[in-house]
């Protein structure tokens, strides 16, 4: 009981930041609904026996595995519309698939105007990022984690964190730079 | 300058480097600099990453009045099952063990109850004539000499 209330004020404290995360990598409100519900029931199935430190990495740690599935999922589904000519031309595939799920939330660029926040323009171009330089900047500059936890999360070298750290915020400042600040 | 080099040149001859060697050093230390730049971001770029960070906290916080009322209707939902399922685990965990004790005396007792009644044991005295040294003709004939004898056949 006292378990279920830890968890209830974990998830109280870190829904709405994750709520974004999930929105930014997925541009829909829905999916990234669905997302932080699964990464929800999965801590609290697999992991609510842990010490509620250790709970936050554990909770990153999942949601953006379950982004990454859904990355995987819309990258099936986006093969199958281009081999049945739902989608766009193939001849637009660069080398990585990442890159090329479609971005459902596209707004006109009149609704652009009248929502010029930076947030929508920061959640658009981080979406465009390929994925690994979109968890990298998320968790690095986002949330905040220190190069050695991101890696540990992104199951990858420091150095490559490092890389792909600076390579997203390189972009993003080049693409979004003077409209943010 | 000249001079600089020279004597540069002159210091590293008299540690015993010559200079194609320290050259080589010189470019070696290089490239380890340029990789432990790498991932190191500008001044302008962490103001770039300030703002981004504060334009992420700020949306977090505000988020619209739907989907926050979406957020905590599944984390209800959640806990609602979490709470059944510890229901569940507890009420488990307190009827098995007693659920189990019945099941076992009641197998127990149905099996003592239904026990064969023919027993296939023998007795003490059927153990005994069975090892018996005698022959077995005697007891096959035994009615024969009864009457032998009720005959008086001898006599």
């Amino acid at each position: 009981m006292q378990k279920n209330h830890a968890l209830d004020s974990f998830f109280r404290e870190h829904e709405r930041r994750a709520f974004r995360i999930a929105e930014m990598a997925t541009g829909n409100v829905d999916d990234a609904l669905d997302i932080l519900q699964d990464s929800m029931f999965k801590l609290a199935d697999k992991y609510a026996d842990r010490e509620p430190a250790e709970w936050r990495p554990l909770f990153l740690t999942i949601l953006h595995h379950r982004i990454r599935d859904h990355y995987r999922r819309s990258s099936v589904r986006n093969r199958f519309r281009v081999w049945f000519q739902w989608g766009h031309n193939s001849d637009d595939a660069e080398d990585n698939p990442y890159e090329n799920f479609a971005d459902e939330q596209q707004s006109s660029p009149v609704q652009e105007v009248e929502t010029a926040q930076s947030y929508a323009l920061l959640s658009r171009e981080v979406r465009r990022l390929p994925f690994r330089q979109q968890q990298a900047f998320m968790l690095r500059a986002l949330e905040g984690l220190d190069v050695a936890n991101t890696a540990t999360l992104m199951g990858c070298s420091e150095g490559s964190v490092k890389t792909h750290y600076s390579r997203a915020v390189k972009h993003l400042r080049l693409q979004i730079g003077e409209l943010i600040l | 300058m000249t001079d600089k080099h020279n004597d540069s040149r002159s210091m590293h001859e008299r540690d015993g480097i010559a200079s194609s060697t320290q050259s080589q050093i010189d470019l070696i230390r290089e490239q380890a600099l340029q990789r432990a730049a790498v991932g190191m971001l500008s001044e302008e770029e962490d103001v770039f990453v300030d703002a981004c960070r504060s334009s992420y906290d700020q949306a977090s916080e505000s988020l619209p009045a739907d989907i926050q009322s979406q957020l905590t209707h599944r984390r209800y939902q959640l806990i609602d099952t979490l709470v059944l399922r510890d229901k569940r685990r507890t009420f488990l965990s307190a009827y098995l063990p007693v659920a189990t004790a019945v099941a076992l005396f009641l197998a127990v007792t149905l099996y003592t109850r239904f026990e064969p009644s023919i027993s296939t044991k023998f007795s003490a005295e059927e153990i005994q004539s069975m090892a018996a040294s005698e022959d077995f003709e005697l007891y096959e004939e035994l009615e024969f000499y009864q009457w032998l004898h009720d005959e008086d056949v001898f006599s």
